[in-house]
């Protein structure tokens, strides 16, 4: 494992929380091989994980980009707004990644025992801020165009539907029919919220989850996807799926 | 939560076109120092929506920010400090968010907004 992803034993666990497990470590691996290619020149400075447990995969993202530096020389994207604020930002650009990623959860166990994992692994509070909501629920309008990075490890368990309602821990895995349901709410928002420059999702799925289907409904809303990971865990066929929004990969 | 993140927040409680800003009612706050980086300072500043920035600090007692976005010549260091102080060093622990348009309250607690529907208030 590399060193710059959350550890276990800094990770806190609760019993109404998904713990990590191969679908998180498959998440994180993919995550990590990302920063060492394509985000090591250009950091994503605003992620959101939805769905975010016990805090591993943020705080792993949180961990990489801490420890990644802007490569000097090289120019720090814009905004395509004013060129001042872009050239003294260049100017300013430290040894650190500039970064505010974001983590939502449903669940109120799950929020609190992300911040304790955080702060375990001397993540400041103010790098990730944590909101209760569904999905992106209150922070889908405001970050229209601006997510960098989006982590989603869904409830993807294949269940009646009436589980995915159910509440506590099994809101963690209870997908319903074709373990779909949950995904298929996030999916219509995923191109509108991801940068135009090579805003990137990564999302774990199942072989039962009909991935291709999911490529298929992100394609037609104009993003490049691909299969980055897969493993087999527990009978289970697992995926991580990349999804990439314009840029030049 | 903080004001960077207040200010992405919106309600969508059913019925609503914007939800935003949200109305900001403090009850308990925290301050402590962190780390000031300019970088950051300057990359988040453009993303913000400034009014809704302003009046949000202005609720947490920090009454120095200019009333209209800055000017390139504002950008001083002494500016940054207060928008630092203001933006990452002011925690809301304690208080509600009100939704402009319903008037619908999320209560922030611990640090934690509580942006969560009640079904009959989903589209």
């Amino acid at each position: 494992m590399p060193p710059n992803i959350a550890r276990i034993k800094d990770t806190c666990f609760h019993g109404e929380v998904y713990e990590p497990a191969e679908d998180s470590f498959l998440l994180v691996d993919a995550l990590a091989a990302e920063w060492d290619t394509t985000f090591r020149t250009r950091p994503p400075r605003v992620a959101v994980e939805v769905g975010c447990g016990t805090g591993y995969v943020i705080a792993s993202a949180a961990l990489l980009a801490s420890a990644s530096g802007i490569v000097p020389g090289d120019a720090v994207p814009g905004d395509g707004g004013d060129g001042e604020i872009d050239r003294v930002q260049n100017a300013a650009a430290a040894a650190a990644a500039a970064f505010a990623y974001y983590a939502t959860d449903i669940n109120p166990d799950a929020l609190a025992t992300t911040r304790a994992t955080l702060r375990n692994h001397g993540i400041a509070d103010e790098r990730v801020e944590l909101t209760r909501g569904d999905l992106l629920g209150p922070l889908r309008e405001r970050l229209r165009g601006k997510i960098d990075l989006l982590l989603f490890n869904p409830p993807y368990v294949l269940t009646p539907s009436e589980e995915v309602r159910a509440g506590g821990i099994a809101a963690a895995w209870a997908g319903g029919k074709d373990g779909r349901e949950v995904v298929d709410r996030l999916l219509p928002d995923v191109a509108d919220v991801l940068s135009p420059d090579g805003g990137t999702m990564l999302m774990i799925l199942l072989e039962q989850n009909k991935p291709r289907e999911v490529m298929a409904v992100l394609e037609r809303a104009g993003l490049r996807c691909d299969v980055v990971r897969s493993a087999s865990a527990d009978e289970e066929r697992l995926h991580v799926l990349r999804a990439v929004k314009g840029g030049d990969r | 939560m903080r004001l960077l993140t207040h200010n992405l927040l919106a309600s969508n409680v059913k019925g609503t076109t914007a939800g935003f800003p949200l109305k900001l009612e403090v009850l308990v706050k925290e301050e402590r120092s962190t780390e000031f980086d300019a970088a950051f300072l300057l990359h988040t500043l453009p993303k913000l929506n400034w009014s809704a920035f302003r009046a949000a600090a202005e609720s947490l007692g920090v009454d120095k920010l200019p009333s209209t976005y800055p000017e390139r010549d504002e950008l001083t260091n002494e500016f940054l400090r207060v928008f630092h102080h203001a933006l990452l060093e002011i925690e809301v622990q304690e208080g509600y968010l009100i939704c402009p348009e319903t008037g619908r309250r999320f209560p922030v607690r611990k640090g934690i907004p509580n942006m969560m529907l009640n079904e009959d208030e989903v589209d």
